[in-house]
This record gives structure tokens, C-alpha cells and sequence, in this order.
């Protein structure tokens, strides 16, 4: 049993769903919603000294929190940037950083993907993209990336409260929006998230800070799931790298498989039932993500894997993550047709994403 | 003088003080044995509880924990425990 189901399985206040017509049935339905985690930090104020301000006000800007108006307000915004034909404009950026991820492994007789791949998603791809410019670096990277745990049902009071912390840190620590320069053609410039945000909303500076924050944490998974992929494949097929032609056949199974969101949470707003499990108001249900992706094995179809969710909150960030997967990880294994497979670090504690600390690889 | 951790008679006194004051139950109602789901202990109050356990005895506890335990008394011996291997 997977870490994180010995935390949750014997709580009463959950069930954990592993089967995918019931998984469908809950994302589907307007009777489980994502976690009201505004309502939550409002009522914990109330019962202490507490305040939680910066945290409520990037709840109030991210789309993961919300249900309704305001949910499909942010997100109709957010899509803005993250829809197919926006991204497109960025496949020359996208091809050109990529290349130069991976230009910059050559010649190394060891590699760590988290630090070769993961990390430049999010400090070449991610933050341009998105217009990020930190003030203190290491600490946005170290930090950003742990505000997806913010999704993880009952947290103790003190994780909250450094949250909070970290989040006041964060929110302030921004250099003032800049456009984002296309580094490969200097004849234009696309606007960043940040900068089209600006433009499209009246935003003040720190909800517009938080807003961007919030789609950089989003932007973990990514990361994540490009080394969860490349880790999958290498260790599937013996080191030996599949052709260009096998690995599209068999994408959307490698997604599935390598997907890092460990589940999607929800809340039953009223009584009711996922097969033949009783869940009442209130309760907590956690889809299991490597569940749904099953036993399912290159060169079969899987038309209901789901690694995107499904339903209102499908993944925003879907087109980009299809398109870097699809750029990146081609590149790597015409690079790396074969590797010989070191020492890999799982991060235990993150009980929400399936996400390595370490893979390290040697070039054959 | 070396620190000994608190004796379980310690522990579970206080978790009950906290476990009526989240939940507003009357204190002398509460018995090592009472069911905490039957005396209203929801995910807010497990937080709230969980928290006035960690200022005091310094760990770090899940408010999971005030769910996978069915009593007070249960919670107090968890508590016991991560301070006695620690």
C-alpha cells in the first residue's frame, strides 16, 4: 500500500476511489466539489488568533479552490494564456529552451533528471512563461513548488500557519511585472502570463502576484511528470530508449502511467453514493490516480485514463504540459538511446504527487 | 536532570480539556472511552485540537490522527508514544 493511502485509508472521514467509472462519476457530478478551503481558513480564524491573509488571498485567485462564479471567471482568464493557439506562439521558445536543456547534459557522465529536467522546466520554461522574476530565488523555487500541498485534506494547524509565512514571502517577492522577451525572434514580443493578466484585469499588484504564483505551483506537476515519464520508460524497457514512432503510439499511456498528481480530492456537498460506498455530506473522496491508469500497457488504447482530470477543473495547463512532454522527451531519447539506470530518491512525505528527489542516470 | 517525557495519566487529562473545549462539551461528560465522532469532533475541531496538542508537548501531530483514533484515550497513547522514541 502506497504511502499516502496508509495515511488517508484508515480515516474515516475518506474513502479513496480506484475505479475509473466511479472516478468519472464523482468528477463529473456537482455534488463533490474541489476542497472550500477559503470557508476553512475563515472559520479557523475565527476559532484563533490566527490570520491567514496572504493564504486567503490566493485561495481567492486560484481556480484549484473555487467553485462558481468566481472558479469560472478565473478560469475563462487563466485559459487566456494556457489555450492551444496562445501556446502555440511559444513552440519556437519552447523548441529553443528545450534544445538547450538538453545541449546542456552532453558530455556529463552522470545525470540527475530532477536537476537536469525538472528544475529547468520551471526556471527556464515556467517563470519566462509566466513572467516570474523572483527577488530571492531559491527561495520562490524551494517554496512555490510545496504550495500544491496545500491541497492535501487536514493539515495540522502549523503547517497552515508557515504557509502562510512562506506565502506573505512569496507574494511580496516579486520584481515588478516585465514583458516577456522571445529570445529567439527579437522582431515581437509575447506578452507573459503575468503581463496579459495585467492587461485583461484590474488587478492589484499582490492579487496579481498571487494569481501568477498560483499557475507556477500548478506548473509543478510538469516538472514532475517529465522525469516521472522518463523514469518509467528507461526502467520499463531495460535502459533501452523506445523510437520516436513508439513513444507517440504509446503517449498517452506514458502520461497516464507517469502522471504526478498522486489524486484529485474532493468534497460530497450531500449524501450520496460512488458504487457502492456510502459517502455522506462533508466527507473527503480521494481519486487515486495510478489506480485509473491500471494495468494498461503500451499499444493499447486507453480512451478513459484521465490524467488531466475531468469535468469543470480539468488541467488548465494541459495543452502547454502535452506540448513539452511531446517536445521534450523525443529529444532526450534520441539523445539517451540508452541508460544505465543509478540510484533513485522517491520524495515519501509529499503525500499528493508522485515526485522523485533524484533519478540519476548514466549515458551508455 | 534529564527531561522525561509526560506519563500517559498526564497526556490524556489535557487532550480531554481540549477535546470538550473545540467540540463545547460539557468536560465531566467525557471519559477515556467516549467515541470523539459522538461528541462532535470534525475535521476543524481535529485541526484545532491536534494544534493546542503540538504547543504543548513540541510534535508535530496530523490532525488525521483525532480521526484513525477513536478516543481520547487512544489519541493520549499515540502522543505517549512518538514521545517516548523521540
Amino acid at each position: 500500500m502506497q504511502a499516502f493511502d496508509k495515511h488517508y485509508d484508515s480515516n474515516e472521514r475518506m474513502i479513496i476511489v480506484r475505479d475509473v467509472e466511479e472516478a468519472r462519476l464523482v468528477l463529473g457530478s456537482q455534488n463533490f466539489i474541489v476542497p472550500d478551503l477559503g470557508s476553512y481558513l475563515a472559520k479557523l480564524e475565527a476559532a484563533t488568533d490566527e490570520s491567514f491573509t496572504f493564504t486567503k488571498l490566493f485561495i481567492n485567485v486560484s481556480p484549484f479552490f473555487l467553485e462558481g462564479a468566481r472558479h469560472s471567471e478565473l478560469r475563462a482568464l487563466a485559459m487566456q494564456f494556457f489555450e492551444p493557439k496562445n501556446i502555440s506562439l511559444w513552440d519556437e521558445f519552447l523548441q529553443h529552451t528545450i534544445m538547450q536543456i538538453l545541449h546542456n547534459m552532453q558530455g556529463k557522465k552522470e545525470l540527475d533528471l530532477v536537476s537536469e529536467i525538472a528544475m529547468p522546466v520551471f526556471l527556464d520554461i515556467a517563470q519566462p512563461m509566466l513572467g516570474l522574476k523572483p527577488t530571492e530565488p531559491e527561495f520562490f523555487f524551494h517554496k512555490a513548488m510545496k504550495l500544491q500541498q496545500l491541497v492535501e485534506p487536514m493539515q495540522s494547524l502549523k503547517r497552515i500557519k508557515q504557509f502562510e509565512s512562506d506565502l506573505a514571502r512569496l507574494v511580496n517577492g516579486l520584481e515588478p511585472r516585465h514583458k516577456q522577451l522571445n529570445s529567439i525572434s527579437h522582431v515581437h514580443t509575447l506578452p507573459s502570463f503575468m503581463t496579459m493578466m495585467a492587461e485583461k484585469t484590474m488587478m492589484d499588484e499582490h492579487t496579481l502576484n498571487a494569481f501568477t504564483i498560483t499557475m507556477f505551483a500548478a506548473i509543478a506537476p510538469l516538472a514532475q511528470t517529465a522525469v516521472n515519464m522518463l523514469a518509467y520508460i528507461y526502467t520499463h524497457h531495460d535502459g533501452i530508449a523506445p523510437n520516436e514512432d513508439e513513444f507517440h503510439g504509446a503517449f498517452d499511456i506514458y502520461l497516464a502511467k507517469a502522471t504526478a498528481p498522486k489524486y484529485i480530492h474532493r468534497t460530497a456537498l450531500v449524501d450520496h453514493y460512488v458504487g457502492d460506498k456510502s459517502v455522506t455530506a462533508g466527507k473527503t473522496v480521494l481519486i487515486d490516480m495510478q489506480a485509473l491508469a491500471g494495468d494498461a500497457i503500451p499499444g493499447m488504447a486507453c480512451p478513459h485514463r484521465m490524467p488531466f482530470g475531468l469535468g469543470q477543473h480539468f488541467c488548465v495547463g494541459s495543452a502547454l504540459s502535452k506540448k513539452v512532454l511531446k517536445i521534450l522527451v523525443p529529444l532526450f531519447i534520441k539523445q539517451y538511446p540508452r541508460l544505465k539506470l543509478g540510484q533513485a530518491q522517491r520524495n515519501d512525505a509529499n503525500l499528493i504527487a508522485h515526485e522523485f528527489l533524484s533519478f540519476c542516470v548514466t549515458p551508455e | 536532570m534529564s527531561k522525561t517525557s509526560p506519563s500517559l495519566n498526564e497526556i490524556l487529562p489535557f487532550v480531554l480539556d481540549k477535546v470538550a473545549q473545540r467540540t463545547k462539551t460539557d468536560r465531566s461528560t467525557l471519559t477515556p472511552d467516549t467515541l470523539l465522532a459522538n461528541v462532535g469532533v470534525d475535521s476543524l475541531a481535529a485541526v484545532l485540537i491536534c494544534g493546542h496538542l503540538e504547543d504543548k508537548f513540541g510534535l508535530e501531530l496530523e490532525p488525521a490522527v483525532m480521526f484513525q483514533c477513536k478516543t481520547a484515550q487512544e489519541v493520549a497513547t499515540v502522543i505517549h508514544n512518538l514521545l517516548s522514541d523521540s
